[in-house]
């Protein structure tokens, strides 16, 4: 019996044969990437920490208020610990698709280019984010320093608010910088901002009721309330 | 009106110049002008003396009416006092503040050759003319260069002095003098040049703490300080709008920052001799002082209580233990506690631990307890013993600013 097996799939098989290789050697390269980015990025998560503490990085972190607003987000490690994680996995991100590009495949040139797209709106908004936690941390702490010097109970509850103002405003910012649902983002913001107001306002009226009266005494009342001590001669 | 560059190229070379700054001063100017101009007379009758308002643009005509009050009070004088003594009013250059004023005076004070210049607050209600001859004769006479004021005050008066900028300043940098911010002082000529020459006058040292600089700025750089009694200081109310938050950024916020300008200085713990004092301490009535310490209490526990925070990052684990458990049990505030407070906010100032006026802002609370402790402890007291008391302080400041001269070049 003679077993005869049509031209064609000899030929398919051939053709298959020589895709699977090639498949095959770019997948190999594609995992030669992924390897050789990862050794990159812990070899930069390992040097960059160590590096930044050689630069006093954390000292300054804690002087500019980073390492206050990373506790206060339950990250105790240090700041250039996070600072080696956040450029590790840059560079992760980043060799890979730069190798991505040189294999010139059509599948990875799709990644590259939403990639290479994407890289530069997720450092800014990432950058937005850190100096909004530091402005919060700042403003939110001058304006606790500033309540309590001047008897306000509240003082605490003021500088939170602050806080989340700030942080609120810098994560719609975020947001849209890395174009996540930007109509939805600022419909939120608007609403979450309005709310926050109104709840303030509605604070200030009922549970301040006192405080806006001793404010406007002190504003615009003949007997102005003195501070403690403010019989004294300080100097 | 006249800038300085105008009075040098119009005025002959003087010998003693008082000079007063001042800023819409019209009600109360008149007195310290007449008071400079009879002064001079009186006491340095064989000199040449310039009487120079340094004025920051007052819209009350406070040049006019300073120029006026004491010509008047010279042209009554005999003809040889109307050769002698010269009055004038400039308009001082740079930001508006005492300090602006002062340079323009210092400056007049070199430039015309004058060998002691004194300045006087224009709102002295209690200035006499034996003001002048205390804080110029000892630098006329060539004994020092600088005269700091010593004044009579209620016990409970001068707490930022007494309790921060006294001990801090005579246990860092020596010299003994008592009151370091009193406003009215005198200077040698060589100093005034030395003062003048001084790239601080875009600093805050033009607008405020120009007084602590010059004391701290004399005693650092070696030159002879004394104090002079001067009897009880009367002066126009003080703005009741300043905070006292805002006082503590500016006078103790001064004194840490003059730490580090003479960093050189005091790292090598030379200090400056105890100064001289001269004249006799007066007996004077004070008004007295009402205060409601309760409150300042109350201020300290809930300050401790809401600004953690902050205190964790400004006074090491222990401290901030002490200080809490004070707070708490309503105990006070013991000078070694309060010494070392003051000695690490010093540190943190340094290490910019926080921003700044922020860091010295956050005092206020403890400043208020310190001052509470102060006034629960001394209510029975005469004033000799509450003095007796702030000089106690001050040795405890000499202890404790070993711990800054070994935190000061360590890092943290």
């Amino acid at each position: 019996m003679n077993s005869t097996r049509p031209a064609d799939f000899d030929g398919w098989l051939a053709a298959f044969s020589q895709r699977l290789a090639i498949i095959s050697v770019e997948l190999l390269l594609l995992l030669g990437i992924i390897v050789l980015a990862a050794a990159i990025a812990l070899m930069v998560r390992a040097i960059v920490p160590r590096l930044l503490v050689l630069l006093r990085f954390d000292r300054l972190a804690q002087r500019i208020g980073l390492s206050g607003a990373l506790h206060r987000s339950s990250l105790t490690a240090s700041p250039s610990h996070y600072v080696g994680r956040f450029l590790a996995w840059i560079t992760l991100f980043v060799v890979f698709i730069a190798g991505s590009a040189s294999l010139n495949l059509p599948w990875t040139q799709r990644i590259v280019d939403r990639g290479l797209l994407f890289v530069p709106a997720f450092v800014s908004a990432v950058m937005i984010v850190v100096a909004g936690a530091l402005f919060a941390e700042f403003v939110a702490r001058g304006i606790l320093i500033a309540a309590v010097n001047a008897g306000w109970r509240a003082a605490s509850l003021v500088s939170a608010i602050a806080r989340v103002l700030v942080l609120l405003l810098t994560s719609a910012m975020a947001l849209e910088q890395i174009g996540v649902a930007t109509v939805v983002v600022a419909a939120t913001f608007s609403i979450l901002l309005g709310g926050v107001v109104l709840a303030v306002a509605l604070a200030f009226g009922l549970g301040g009721r006192d405080l806006a009266r001793d404010y406007l005494k002190r504003k615009f009342g003949r007997t102005p309330d003195r501070e403690p001590g403010s019989e004294l001669d300080h100097v | 009106m006249a800038g300085l560059s105008e009075l040098l190229g119009s005025t002959d070379p003087v010998d003693v110049i008082v000079g007063i700054p001042s800023f819409n001063n019209g009600s109360t100017i008149a007195h310290v002008a007449k008071t400079a101009v009879r002064g001079l007379a009186h006491f340095f009758p064989d000199q040449r003396g310039l009487v120079l308002n340094s004025d920051g643009g007052s819209s009350d005509e406070t040049p006019r009416v300073a120029v006026e009050a004491a010509t008047s009070v010279r042209d009554e004088l005999d003809p040889g006092a109307r050769e002698r003594i010269a009055v004038s009013s400039i308009r001082y250059r740079g930001p508006s503040g005492k300090g602006s004023a002062f340079r323009d005076i210092f400056e007049a004070g070199a430039r015309l050759g004058a060998s002691a210049v004194v300045v006087l607050d224009a709102d002295l209600r209690s200035v006499a003319p034996e003001w002048i001859g205390r804080l110029a004769g000892p630098i006329v006479s060539g004994e020092v260069d600088f005269v700091a004021p010593l004044y009579r005050r209620h016990k409970f008066d001068g707490t930022i002095t007494n309790a921060i900028v006294y001990p801090l300043t005579d246990a860092v940098f020596g010299g003994g003098i008592r009151q370091p911010i009193g406003g009215d002082f005198g200077v040698s000529g060589r100093l005034a040049g030395l003062y003048a020459s001084k790239d601080v006058w875009s600093s805050d040292v033009a607008r405020f703490g120009i007084d602590l600089w010059m004391t701290t700025t004399a005693l650092a750089e070696g030159f002879r300080v004394a104090q002079t009694h001067l009897g009880a200081k009367i002066h126009d109310p003080k703005d009741p709008g300043q905070h006292l938050a805002a006082m503590l950024v500016q006078v103790v916020g001064t004194a840490f920052a003059l730490l580090e300008t003479y960093e050189e200085v005091w790292t090598m713990r030379v200090l400056a001799g105890q100064a001289p004092t001269f004249g006799r301490a007066e007996p004077v009535q004070l008004d007295p002082v009402r205060v409601d310490v309760g409150r300042m209490e109350e201020q300290f526990r809930f300050g401790v209580q809401s600004l953690d925070r902050i205190y964790t990052l400004s006074l090491p684990p222990r401290l901030w233990t002490e200080l809490r458990a004070a707070a708490m049990n309503g105990a006070a505030i013991h000078d070694r506690l309060w010494a070392q407070i003051i000695v690490h906010y010093a540190i943190a100032f340094h290490r910019r631990a926080l921003a700044r006026d922020q860091l010295v802002s956050s005092l206020t609370p403890l400043y208020l307890g310190r001052t509470a402790t102060f006034i629960r402890r001394n209510a029975g007291r005469d004033d000799d013993e509450a003095e007796a008391d702030v000089q106690a302080l001050a040795r405890v400041f000499a202890e404790a600013v070993r711990e800054l001269h070994r935190l000061w070049k360590e890092e943290p």
